[in-house]
Formats: C-alpha cells, sequence, structure tokens
C-alpha cells in the first residue's frame, strides 16, 4: 500500500487564481513516485464559485483559512506552499519527500527561488506591490499566469488547462438545444471600476451581434455576488450567478465569449470552451491572456497598470476618472474580434515557441544551409558576410578551467598541426570534464585532416561563423588547418553573428585595444 | 551658550547611537533575514546576523567619514530667522542633479520672493554639484552626511526636502510657513498630501521604476516628474540656463586641438553605482569597436571624441580623440555643447547635452524607458531583442540579465541598426 503524504496549499481565493492552482496541483498530483500526495488547501472565505470548484475537483472543502495556515504545526506536513504567483516554500520535510524524488526537487527549487535576492526580493517584501515587476518579467520570459507556478516546466504545463471542469449536459438551459449562442459578461457590478467597458458599448456590440449574426443567441452571464443588470438586446440573462451549473454549460458550449479580464475567462478555459474575446486594460493580456483567445486592448495607454498605485483598481492614473484603457476600446475592434473568433484566425499571444537550437560543426566549414538556419535562431540578431584574414580569428579554448578568447594563431589546434599535441590533449581533458560545451577528440580531427587532403584546398575555401568579437563559433578546426597550410593572412570568409557572448579574455582586450592606439590623436 | 553645548552633544549623540546609517543598514539586513519564506531556528539567524556584522567590519559607513571630517564644519549658512529658509537634500546621480537645478529655477521663479532662500545640501557628487548648482541658483550649497544631516540639521531649516524622483518633505514648520509666506504653504501641503497617496514610490527607491510607468501613463518624461502636479509647469525643455565657466568656454576646443572640427562625441559609460562598464546600459565593446570604425571612414568630415570617467580599456576603434578622464566637467559641457552629435547609451551625458541645448542625441537604450528617459529632439533606439525596460524590476538590475536571452536589449542594437538611425539622422540634416 503507498504511503500518504501531506501537503498543505495556501492560495488566493479569486476564481482565476483558484482554477490556475488546481491546474498546478493536478500536475504535481501526477509526478511519480512511492506515495499518493494528499492537498489541503487554504484560504480566506471561498465564494460560492470557488466552493464550486474546489468540491467537484477535490472532493473537500477548504481546510482553514489563511490565519490557520500560518499557524500550522509542520510536523504534520511533507510540504507547505504558498501559492501566489509563484509557489514559495514554507516549510519541507526533505527526509518525507524523498518519496516523491520530483516534488523534492521541486521543493527545494521553490525554497532557493523565494531565497535568491536576484528573483524574488521584491516580491518577497511586498507581493502585490511588485506584481508590475514580477508580471513583466514573466511576460518576458515566456510565462503566462497558467504556466507560472510550474517555474522551470517540469510539470509540463503550457497554456492549456490539464484539469477538466464538467457540467451537467442534460442541464436545462432554456435555450433550444439546437441553437447556438454567444455568452457576454460585462462585470458591471464588480468592485474594480477600471477593469469595466461601458454597458452601453456591450450594447452596441450586442445589436451588431444581433444583425450580423442573427442564429446565435446572445446570453449574458454573471458570478455570484455580482448583481449586473440586463442589456439591451439579449436573449437570456443569467446575471444573477444562481443558475451555475447553466452558466457552467453556457461558457463551455458558447460558440464565443465576450468578457474583460474575469474569473470567467478562465472557467472558460478550465472546461475547455471556445474562445474568448477578451477586453483587457490595467491586467496584462501577455500574462493573464490565453494563446487561443483574443486580446482586445485600447491604443488610449500602452501601459498595463495593475497593483501601480495603491488605487489602480478604482481611479485611471492618465484620466483620474473613467480608465481610459478601457474607454478607448470601441464596439467595432471587439467586433473584429468576434468575427476572428469565428473564423479561426487566432493569433497566438502567449508561450511563443523558440525555434530549435542549431548547433555547428566545430571541425569542418559550415555548409550555407547550415549557416542560414544558424542565424535565424532567437538570440542572433543580425548577420553580414564579411572577410577576414586568418591571423584575425580568435577561438574559445581553455585557459586553465576558465574560457578565454585565444588568437586562431595560439589555439591548441595550430600547435596540434604544427606537431605539440599537449595543448590539444589538454583541451580535449578539460572539456571533456566541463558542462555544455563542445567536446572535441583527435580521432575526428585527423579524419577531417585527411579528409580535406583527398578532396583538395583552395586558399579561399575556408568559411566560419564569428561572433562580433571574431571568435569563431563554427568551423575553427579547419580555419586552423587552412592557417597553418596558406599562412596568417589567409583570406577566411567569415558570417558573423551579432549576438550576446562571455568569453572575452582580458589580455585580449588589451592586444587590440594597442592595434587602435595608432588611430588615437592624443 | 551651555543649552546649544547641550545641544550638539545631544546630536552628536543621537546620531552615534541612533541614526547612523549603519544602523539604519543593520535593521534593513535583520527584517531581510525575517522576510525570507522559510522561517529557520534562531540559531541559524543569529548566525546570520554575526556573519553581517563581522563584514560590516569592511564595509564604510557615513560614520568614518564623520571620524574623517572630525574638526570640521557643518555647512554654516547663517539662516535668518525672518526667511522662510528652505533647505534641499540632492539624492542620485548627475542627471538626477540636473532635473532638480531645473525644479529649484522653476521653484524660484513662483515663490519669487526675498524672503524665500534655498539652500542645497548634497551628500555624493561633490565635485559635479558647484557645476550643475552654478552660482545664483541657490542661496547656499553645502556637503553634509546622511547621518549629520538627520541628526537634526535638516531642523534648522523652516522646510526640508529630499529631491529624488519626487520632493519628499522630512521636516516643515507649518506655522511659520503659513505666517510669513502663505502661498509656500499650500505648496507643501500638496507635497505631503502626494506623499501620503504614494507612500510606496517616495519611500524605497526599489519602485522607482514604477514610478517611472506611472509618469509615462500620465505622458511625463523624467524631467517633468518630481512637478507631480504640474504646478511649477515643467516641460520637457530644460529651463534652467545652465552655466558653462568662462575660461572653460574659451579654451576647451583650443586645449584638444577640437577647433573648427565637426565633432561626433561618443559616450557609452554608466557611474560606478550602476555597474560601470559592466552596466547593462552600456553598448558592447565589440558593437562599439565595429560600428565607429565604419563611421570614420563612411563619415570622413566628422571627428570622433570619446568621453567618459578614467578610462578602463583602450579607446573604440575609429575613435579620434580619446578624451576620457582628461575633462573636467566644464570642458565636458562645452564638449558636449559644440559637438555636432552625441552617440551613446542612456545617462547623465544625455541629460546634460539637453540641459546645454546642443543638439540632437543618437541614445541607445537598454534596461531604462526611452518613453521616460528620452528625448524629443533626439534618437532614441531601442532594439527588438527585449522591449521590457527592466529599470529597477529586480535586484541587480543594472548588472544582470532576466532574459531568456542574456542582454538582448543592447546585443539586438546591432552596428546595422545604429548605422541607419545615424544615416537618417545626418540626411534629414537634423545634424548640422
Amino acid at each position: 500500500m503507498k504511503k500518504v503524504i501531506s501537503v498543505a496549499v495556501r492560495m488566493n481565493r479569486d476564481l482565476g487564481s483558484v482554477l490556475v492552482g488546481l491546474n498546478f496541483l493536478q500536475s504535481i498530483q501526477m509526478l511519480p513516485g512511492n506515495a499518493d500526495i494528499k492537498f489541503e488547501l487554504f484560504m480566506e472565505a471561498p465564494g460560492p464559485t470557488v466552493q464550486s470548484v474546489l468540491a467537484e475537483m477535490f472532493d473537500t472543502a477548504v481546510a482553514g483559512t489563511e490565519e490557520e495556515f500560518a499557524a500550522l504545526d509542520r510536523k504534520d506536513y511533507a510540504i507547505i506552499v504558498d501559492l501566489d504567483i509563484l509557489p514559495i516554500l514554507i516549510w519541507g520535510d526533505w527526509h518525507l519527500l524523498r518519496q516523491v524524488p520530483e516534488l523534492l526537487r521541486l521543493g527545494k527549487m521553490w525554497e532557493k527561488n523565494a531565497q535568491d535576492k536576484f528573483y524574488t526580493a521584491f516580491y518577497r517584501r511586498n507581493r502585490a506591490w511588485s506584481y508590475p515587476y514580477l508580471l513583466r518579467i514573466l511576460s518576458q520570459q515566456g510565462k503566462t499566469f497558467l504556466n507560472a507556478p510550474d517555474i522551470d516546466g517540469t510539470l509540463g504545463i503550457r497554456d492549456k488547462y490539464t484539469i477538466k471542469l464538467s457540467c451537467d449536459p442534460n442541464i436545462n438551459t432554456c435555450i433550444a438545444r439546437n441553437r447556438q449562442y454567444i455568452s457576454v459578461h460585462t462585470g458591471q457590478s464588480a468592485k474594480f471600476s477600471t477593469v469595466q467597458w461601458a454597458p452601453k458599448q456591450f450594447e452596441q456590440v450586442i445589436a451588431i451581434l444581433r444583425s450580423e449574426y442573427p442564429q446565435y443567441a446572445i446570453v449574458q452571464l454573471g458570478l455570484p455576488g455580482e448583481k449586473d443588470k440586463p442589456l439591451k438586446g439579449v436573449d437570456l440573462c443569467l446575471t444573477d450567478g444562481k443558475d451555475w451549473e447553466k452558466i457552467k454549460y453556457i461558457l463551455e458550449n458558447a460558440a464565443v465569449h465576450i468578457d474583460y479580464d474575469s474569473g470567467l475567462v478562465h472557467l472558460r478555459k478550465a472546461l475547455h470552451g471556445g474562445p474568448s474575446v477578451v477586453l483587457f486594460g490595467p491586467t496584462s493580456p501577455e500574462f493573464y491572456g490565453y494563446g487561443d483567445d483574443l486580446a482586445v486592448r485600447g491604443s488610449a495607454c500602452d501601459v498595463w497598470c495593475m497593483q501601480l498605485t495603491d488605487q489602480w483598481n478604482t481611479v485611471c492614473q492618465k484620466s483620474r476618472g473613467t480608465a481610459s484603457c478601457m474607454a478607448s476600446i470601441t464596439p467595432q475592434m471587439v467586433m473584429q474580434s468576434v468575427q476572428k473568433a469565428f473564423s479561426m484566425q487566432i493569433t497566438e499571444i502567449a508561450a511563443t515557441k523558440c525555434s530549435d537550437e542549431v548547433f555547428l560543426s566545430a571541425y569542418r566549414s559550415p555548409e550555407p544551409k547550415e549557416i542560414e538556419a544558424f542565424v535565424k535562431q532567437k538570440g542572433i540578431f543580425d548577420n553580414e558576410a564579411i572577410v577576414l584574414p586568418a591571423s584575425e580569428l580568435y577561438v574559445c579554448a581553455f585557459d586553465g578551467q576558465k574560457a578565454v578568447r585565444m588568437p586562431l594563431a595560439e589555439s591548441p589546434m595550430i600547435r596540434y598541426l604544427q606537431g605539440n599535441t599537449t595543448a590539444y590533449k589538454k583541451e580535449i581533458r578539460i572539456r571533456g570534464s566541463q558542462k555544455g560545451v563542445f567536446r572535441y577528440t583527435r580521432e575526428e580531427f585527423d579524419e577531417l585532416i585527411k579528409q580535406l587532403k583527398r578532396d583538395g584546398m583552395q586558399p579561399d575555401g575556408c568559411r566560419v561563423v564569428a561572433t562580433a568579437n571574431n571568435v569563431i563559433e563554427g568551423g575553427e578546426h579547419q580555419a586552423a588547418i587552412w592557417m597553418h597550410l596558406f599562412g596568417p593572412d589567409v583570406p577566411i570568409r567569415v558570417t558573423r553573428v551579432y549576438k550576446y557572448e562571455t568569453v572575452i579574455s582580458e589580455p585580449e582586450k588589451a592586444a587590440k585595444a594597442k592595434e587602435h592606439r595608432g588611430n588615437n590623436a592624443l | 551658550m551651555i543649552a546649544d553645548l547641550i545641544a550638539k552633544v545631544k546630536i552628536w549623540l543621537d546620531y552615534k547611537l541612533h541614526k547612523k546609517d549603519f544602523t539604519q543598514d543593520a535593521i534593513r539586513a535583520v527584517a531581510d533575514l525575517h522576510s525570507g519564506s522559510r522561517e529557520y531556528n534562531h540559531r541559524l539567524h543569529a548566525l546570520s546576523i554575526i556573519h553581517w556584522c563581522f563584514l560590516s567590519l569592511f564595509r564604510s559607513y557615513a560614520s568614518d567619514k564623520w571620524r574623517e571630517k572630525k574638526g570640521g564644519q557643518l555647512p554654516d549658512f547663517e539662516l535668518q530667522p525672518e526667511n522662510v529658509n528652505i533647505g534641499i537634500l540632492a539624492c542620485g546621480g548627475i542627471g538626477d542633479f540636473l532635473m532638480l537645478a531645473n525644479y529649484i529655477y522653476l521653484f524660484r521663479k513662483k515663490f519669487n520672493s526675498p524672503c524665500v532662500r534655498v539652500y542645497l545640501l548634497y551628500d555624493r557628487n561633490k565635485k559635479a554639484v558647484p557645476s550643475i548648482f552654478g552660482r545664483d541658483l541657490v542661496d547656499g550649497l553645502g556637503y553634509i552626511t546622511h547621518g549629520e544631516l538627520y541628526g537634526g540639521f535638516h531642523q534648522k531649516f523652516d522646510l526640508f526636502m529630499e529631491v529624488s524622483r519626487f520632493p519628499k518633505i522630512t521636516h516643515l514648520d507649518s506655522g511659520k510657513i503659513a505666517t510669513t509666506y502663505p502661498e509656500l504653504a499650500g505648496f507643501a501641503q500638496s507635497i505631503q498630501a502626494f506623499y501620503y497617496e504614494n507612500k510606496r514610490q517616495l519611500d524605497y527607491p526599489a519602485w522607482d521604476g514604477q514610478a517611472g510607468l506611472v509618469s509615462i501613463i500620465q505622458g511625463k518624461k523624467r524631467i517633468q516628474q518630481m512637478d507631480f502636479d504640474g504646478s511649477l509647469g515643467i516641460a520637457e525643455e530644460f529651463v534652467y540656463p545652465m552655466f558653462i565657466d568662462e575660461d572653460a568656454q574659451l579654451h576647451t576646443m583650443d586645449k584638444f586641438g577640437l577647433h573648427e572640427k565637426r565633432l561626433i562625441v561618443i559616450v557609452n559609460d554608466a557611474d560606478n553605482q550602476n555597474g560601470g562598464g559592466r552596466s547593462n546600459k552600456v553598448w558592447p565593446r565589440s558593437y562599439c569597436d565595429i560600428f565607429f570604425e565604419k563611421v570614420s571612414k563612411k563619415y570622413p568630415q566628422y571627428t570622433l571624441c570619446q568621453l567618459g570617467g578614467a578610462p578602463s580599456g583602450e579607446a573604440y576603434a575609429g575613435v579620434h580623440y580619446d578624451l576620457r578622464g582628461l575633462t573636467t566637467l566644464e570642458e565636458t559641457k562645452v564638449l558636449l555643447q559644440n559637438a555636432q552629435l552625441l552617440i551613446g547609451c542612456e545617462g547623465g551625458m544625455v541629460h546634460l547635452r539637453h540641459a546645454l541645448h546642443g543638439g540632437p542625441s543618437l541614445v541607445l537604450f537598454g534596461p531604462t524607458d526611452e518613453r521616460f528617459f528620452g528625448y524629443s529632439e533626439n534618437t532614441n533606439l531601442r532594439g527588438t531583442g527585449c522591449q521590457t525596460p527592466c529599470e529597477w524590476m529586480y535586484d541587480g538590475w543594472t548588472t544582470n540579465c532576466m532574459n531568456a536571452v542574456s542582454n538582448a536589449c543592447m546585443y539586438s542594437l546591432t552596428p546595422k541598426v545604429v548605422m541607419e538611425a545615424l544615416d537618417d539622422m545626418l540626411e534629414e540634416t537634423r545634424v548640422e
């Protein structure tokens, strides 16, 4: 029988956070190990919507309040986590966690992250205040609200929910079974006034929808506690939040859902419903948006201001009145997105995929096709074709355990060709002990020499890829052969790539600087 | 006399015992320990504190400066009780000082009364202060350490404020101001009201980046930021007439052999506080070598002159004059004013050229936001590698990078991109 380990988790109580949190917890539950994981959730006074979601997913109610979470007896738990945007480790019993090795590793990472000044210093000091920073950093790293808790991607959370909330397929929605519909949520009565879009604007959208898409019924939805007034032109109004099962059913099956950045958008995703048209104002579309939704953002203000000031949700910093970001969204903009949603022309806004890394051989000259693929990689910002004498090229080689920029003329490859094998052997040995570096072998070098002799060598036949510091990134062995054979002035065709580089040795910097000294008039 | 002596001893003791920077630093260090996510046992906490204290033996604090200054005098401004004496502490780097000079100039214009006296105190950039604040802008300039200042010295003024991004009042004799110069009372009140509404952005420099974002939303540039309610009418244009030493004005160009040369000034450096040459603001050296070599060949009619602090390496390829570490601030002003163009990373020298109405600059932006720090007369470049300026977003933002592609902001500003911008500027005849 499998052992059971207890995990205590504190979560924010809004619907979006709970859904994202549950998705995260389910991914943890799937981790392989010799123990079953039992979660206990802590949050402050969850509303009926959240309670219903928790009951469905966990078959249990919330275990306690935030105060009780703070006073937990640690001995009872293998791990205690505070889940806000990121998981923060409060306690970890490493011995118990050995039963689930991946969770042990994650726990240690969360602990390290929480203590890492570089990453989360501000976050630790004041979470809400740090959101404008943290969310921008996470977006920059390609993270979204849904997958931010999966810090290093171990849990495989991307841009889709792995949990699937369900709803009763036989529920009577008061709409004919074969009729399609569009759902709308206005959130007029939500406490955050800056995120709201004017009901009149919604009504204009509804009027256009009715004329352009008469076959669709329009259903207005609301969350429990909200008391949105019915909009003109809707066929069905479920704004009192009482018909929770109906709301779920309609959200799951609506052809398009139109909403501001609210919990219902997250709920629709957790129900694996279709696309939503989401009106973003003070919150970040890059972070809170989903890849297959359509984010609409006005042009009045290009800085999202969530938590930027203490009154961000009630006072617009630009107009000091109505939020100009929301006011600048027009019904036409919304309709354009609705049309896109119908035609399924959805541009992914989140989790942009990186192109695969391209590796060049350290031995032979790269082929033009390989160079073409190499320069298209993320992180290479430009390239140009130039010709340089071999004497101006460098290689990245090891000076002791430190990688340095070394002139090609002094490289281990040249010395090997000159008959001094010691330096090359040393280079092979050090590279063998380093992580993430290309490893050399004498056999491959010898094979290259033989092959080039066989094929014939022309003075202009060597191509390399090099950085702005003239450090060769591909084809360094062949360049060494050319230099050895044709002399230091042999022209080498270089594809110069502009990218970030770390290896620049100080002595070389000084050497290059000396060359420039001649230019100096003083 | 005895009362005076007792007051001095009290201030001294107060400073020595409670108001030293070391003490504040220690409080912060302990608070940091407690704010960690994992509660350690008290022994580990104690060991961490001991470790921190041990390291402090080798740190430099205001108390060291106090000892250095022993026997020295605090600034003596001979404050007259019939005047409204306003003290201002200048904070930040040269760029911040320039903004402050403009602020004080417009403040004095608005509250133009012989009874209003403004005194400037500073605890850094000793050499730059007289050159920026000049002779007539304030009624007195004085160097003081932070500890000395808040050891009671600031209370000598009727109104004392620190000005970094925003003005923040740290001492106010509201009764005296209300009776002597009531117009100023409303101004002080609005500063205080602003402080209570925006405490986070005024109390901790870590939130400066967010204050900048709020300003962008409000359509304000850095120069306008401290005029938070627009009461001084600060615009993007620098109105304070920055003076230049006559001697420097007359002789600088000849001294460096630059007379009648069409000058492009290069400044690609950050102050040591911001990481110096290692700063993320600085354009990569390899790019500079390639770019300026190309510029010197393509535009031989221009003379390339590199400015900056003491050189840490040799000048960039293609540079004709390497004046790093060789110019005084007055001479730098002359060069900035006479140059046809400035090319460089965002920093104090770009602001100084703007203040001198020197003409356009080609400014390369990385961690800081061009919408906030950029000027309309300049070409403000941002690379495509990173669209999120990260100023103050995390500890170590000046030298570390959070982007998945390291330093993508500056590395994506390739020589080609900058050359295209330069070509545009030179062809548009924006540069004469």
